[in-house]
């Protein structure tokens, strides 16, 4: 049995603050993005032109039920909207103001328009936007509520990126204290766990996947990166990451089985998400969400068939076979 | 403003010569980005300048707290820079070949000689340079680098559990966090559960406006239920 802490969101009453940030959507010039979305656009959008955040058909009374529930007083609450940028580490304040005059609050938040954000200017690394509902002080600690100043009672993200963003994770060196720490022989090549990392998390940290390789191992990939074999060894430890998230996720799903019967998309920006969108497909039409689902429970049910799945997506079948280096 | 890359094919053809012992006409193999002054990078060659030519001085100092020790001096060269200067991966290249490479060649030595060099100056999150900008980065206090410097054998601490991680985006979280190490000097054994409860704090927290008299107060909290008032106040005494 794991003796592993878990903190939980343990509060009751937050999902009347969820309900306003789940209308949040982004404008940029000629898309809306749903909340938890990607967007991928020009660089001259990217750096030049505004984005809008429409709070749409947000019923911000609820913040009255909601906050009535949890024994919190509205002014006590932030809509806070923060711009990170991703690779430089930084975060910039967008908009604040606290929730203490409903008639007053915004429609839309304009970004970029007038103050850009520093990680607006950032395209490589591109921004994340995180949008909270959360305590603007501490009060006195009371159970099952929320108290610590910065605890989120909702949260929404956008991810806007350029054509120069790059993703992925970065293989760590596997030290010797490494092995020790992952209770792993000297011999083992690679080793990929989330740690207690959620793989249903709609906000993974940068480093959820922790890809530890041997030293030996990663020096030499890094100067054949290019060859049959080190494409298959690439893609062989991208496999090995989304055997790490399965199985993580079978944890989860042990743990807590209502899981299983949410809808995929509801885990918008998470790992499990991501993967359901390697094999089928980002977009947003219903036969699409419909495959992302049929993969998501695939997933659940049959993880090593699901596996098999990444892995014809990768290609790897065809660098195993070069990487003989015989003609085909 | 324009300001100097090498593309990621240049890095990999140049870093073969830097490892042969070559020095490149840099004026040659540059590109730029931009257009109009170029950027300033003079407090910064003075800076390596200095750190190179005490180069036998610093010798006496291991590596990895050499890299701390100059973090907050690179930084403080660097942090006036545009955003989109310091957010391109080609201009850490740049700057990893034409101004580190005695300082990359000597702190990753082993890999370099396993033929592993361009992880170290490809402007990614291992690049040196750039990491060292991003460690001073996360606990500076305007002019005040010091906490950058401060701990010893730090290598794993600033990567596994500051830079990788969100802690590294809230300044008054890290330099408590760095503090704190100072204080307990935490073992690897103590310091990785420790750190997780942090991430752990993520899942709920939004730390980007807390002060850090708040972050120091939090952490003592976490620090004394995980490890007990009785063994913190044995190290205190």
């Amino acid at each position: 049995m794991s003796s592993e802490v878990r903190l939980v969101r343990p509060f009751v009453g937050a999902e009347w603050f969820q309900k306003i940030l789940d209308c949040l959507t982004l404008r940029s010039v000629d898309r809306l993005i749903k909340g938890g979305g990607d967007v991928s656009v020009s660089l001259d959008e990217y750096l030049n032109y505004p984005f809008t955040l429409s709070f749409g058909d947000a019923d911000w009374s609820q913040v009255s039920a909601g906050a009535t529930e949890l024994g919190l007083d509205p002014t006590d609450i932030d809509l806070l909207v923060l711009a990170a940028a991703p690779r430089l580490r930084f975060v910039d304040t967008v908009f604040r103001t606290d929730l203490g005059d409903l008639s007053n609050m915004p429609d839309e938040v304009a970004i970029g328009s007038a103050d850009r954000p520093r990680s607006m200017n950032a395209p490589h690394g591109g921004t994340d936007l995180r949008i909270y509902l959360c305590l603007n002080r501490s009060l006195e600690p009371r159970a099952l509520s929320p108290w610590r100043k910065g605890t989120w009672l909702a949260s929404q993200e956008f991810r806007i990126r350029s054509g120069l963003s790059g993703d992925g994770f970065v293989p760590i060196r596997m030290t010797a204290d490494d092995r020790k720490q992952l209770g792993v022989p000297d011999d083992v090549a690679r080793f990929a766990t989330l740690d207690d990392g959620d793989p249903f998390d709609r906000e993974p940290p940068d480093d959820i996947i922790k890809m530890y390789v041997d030293g030996e191992l990663l020096d030499r990939l890094a100067v054949a990166a290019a060859t049959p074999v080190g494409k298959h060894i690439q893609r062989q430890l991208f496999v090995d990451a989304t055997s790490a998230i399965v199985f993580a996720a079978q944890g989860r799903l042990s743990e807590e089985p209502t899981l299983r019967s949410q809808h995929v998309d509801d885990f918008n920006g998470s790992l499990i998400h991501k993967l359901t969108e390697v094999i089928a497909g980002k977009a947003t039409d219903s036969s699409t969400r419909e495959l992302r689902q049929a993969e998501f429970l695939r997933l659940c049910d049959q993880p090593t068939s699901f596996i098999a799945q990444i892995e014809a997506k990768t290609g790897m079948r065809r660098d195993m076979l070069d990487s003989f280096g015989d003609a085909q | 403003m324009r300001y100097p890359i090498l593309t990621r094919s240049k890095t990999e053809a140049l870093s073969r010569r830097c490892i042969a012992g070559e020095v490149p006409n840099w004026e040659l193999e540059r590109d730029w980005v931009g257009s109009g002054q170029e950027v300033d990078l003079t407090s910064l060659r003075k800076v390596l300048d200095e750190a190179h030519q005490n180069l036998e001085a610093e010798r006496l100092r291991v590596p990895e707290q050499l890299e701390g020790h100059l973090a907050g001096e690179v930084h403080q060269a660097l942090r006036d820079l545009p955003i989109e200067t310091l957010d391109d991966p080609g201009f850490w290249r740049y700057l990893s070949l034409a101004n580190f490479w005695w300082f990359v060649a000597i702190r990753e030595a082993p890999a370099i000689k396993r033929g592993n060099v361009m992880t170290y100056v490809d402007g990614g999150k291992e690049c040196v340079p750039f990491r060292m900008f991003v460690r001073a980065q996360a606990v500076r206090v305007d002019d005040d680098y010091e906490l950058a410097g401060a701990l010893p054998k730090s290598a794993d601490f600033w990567r596994s559990h500051i830079l990788r991680v969100k802690t590294g985006t809230s300044p008054p979280l890290a330099r408590a966090f760095a503090r704190l190490q100072i204080e307990k000097s935490m073992v690897s054994d103590d310091v990785r559960p420790f750190a997780k409860r942090i991430n752990r704090l993520w899942t709920n927290i939004v730390f980007h406006d807390w002060t850090d008299e708040e972050a120091d107060r939090l952490l003592a909290e976490l620090f004394d239920e995980m490890f007990g008032v009785d063994e913190h106040k044995r190290d205190l005494a």
